[in-house]
């Protein structure tokens, strides 16, 4: 097993986490970078249940696309008088294709988290499966703590500590640390690629971390600056 | 007491027309993307003057328009579909 310590991911990102599902006639643009692979995805909430999206996602060591609809189900939701929790089903079909061939390919998966001002959990799998490119099962598991509990409006920070498991693959286990920053009317600009981890330490590999960035679509402004950061992802990948 | 302690309200559009004050509990705030939600949603409805969530206490604040039919039920059903849970209503006025 491998473990991989990165000192610092250092991201402005906004809230500590995506919610997949948000609010009837709400956009969202996520951009997520990982370890292998960097992906975007623009949903629209249709119903405080379901959200519907497209999403393109670039495998960088197999030099594979993936291009899919995804279909994310909030299944239920706790909302407690000081916490929230939810879990949801994350679901996307569509195509793999990479210089030479195009296959189907489909990903499926379950998130569970929970907050309040202060704690995060989240924990996420994710099977992958297009035939003959890309196969994994991938495990996530996030906690953070807000060192201070900031009003409505201020400046936002988490610490946060993120693992990553993959039985399928020789790097099966990373650890990351994250900082992220938000602020309710901060603007995210629509960059498309993002690099990760300023300084790393691990053991025979210079991979770098995970970072993702949530960027509000300006069709809507509703998620401007509050559109939540987290489709995480294992950056573990076994190939078909 | 419960309006007094609740901050400055965020108005949508200037004015000094006189208006009603209504309190919601809310379980399920936790943080600014949910009060941001609120925002957005209740501005959607027209009389709705100014919105303003406090995370604290938990209580979204609206200030409608005086003579404004927006019924608890409603309330209720906006909130919900933003994805929290009403637990009480106050009705003030100013």
């Amino acid at each position: 097993m491998r473990f991989f310590i990165f000192l610092l991911a250092l991201s402005v990102s906004l809230p500590a986490y995506a919610r997949p599902v948000s609010y009837p006639g709400g956009w969202m643009l996520m951009v997520m970078n990982d370890a292998d692979s960097n992906a975007a995805q623009l949903n629209y909430t249709l119903t405080p249940r379901f959200a519907l999206g497209i999403q393109h996602e670039y495998f960088r060591d197999s030099e594979i696309h993936m291009d899919a609809v995804t279909v994310d189900n909030l299944l239920k939701r706790w909302n407690l008088p000081d916490s929230q929790a939810n879990l949801y089903l994350k679901s996307g079909l569509g195509a793999a294709y990479g210089d030479d061939e195009t296959n189907p390919a489909a990903y499926t998966g379950m998130e569970i988290d929970w907050e309040d001002r202060r704690f995060f959990t989240l924990y996420e799998n994710r099977f992958f499966w297009a035939e003959e490119d890309e196969r994994f099962i991938s495990h996530t598991a996030r906690i953070g703590v807000a060192p201070y509990v900031g009003d409505y409006g201020d400046l936002h920070t988490w610490l946060m500590l993120q693992a990553d498991y993959d039985a399928g693959k020789d790097d099966d286990f990373s650890l990351t640390p994250m900082v992220r920053l938000f602020k309710d009317d901060y603007l995210v600009r629509p960059v498309t690629t993002w690099t990760a981890a300023c300084c790393s330490i691990s053991h025979g590999n210079s991979k770098g971390g995970r970072n993702e960035k949530t960027v509000p679509d300006n069709r809507n402004d509703a998620f401007r600056g509050n559109a939540s950061a987290g489709a995480s992802r294992s950056g573990a990948r076994r190939r078909g | 007491m419960l309006f007094a302690a609740t901050p400055a309200l965020a108005h949508h559009e200037a004015g000094h027309a006189a208006v009603d004050k209504i309190a919601v509990s809310v379980n399920g705030l936790v943080c600014d993307f949910c009060a941001r939600a609120l925002e957005k949603v209740f501005y959607k409805r027209d009389g709705v003057e100014g919105v303003d969530v406090n995370l604290d206490t938990k209580i979204v604040t609206l200030e409608v328009v005086k003579g404004t039919d927006i019924s608890d039920e409603e309330i209720t059903e906006l909130i919900t579909d933003s994805g929290y849970n009403v637990t009480k209503i106050s009705r003030g006025e100013e």
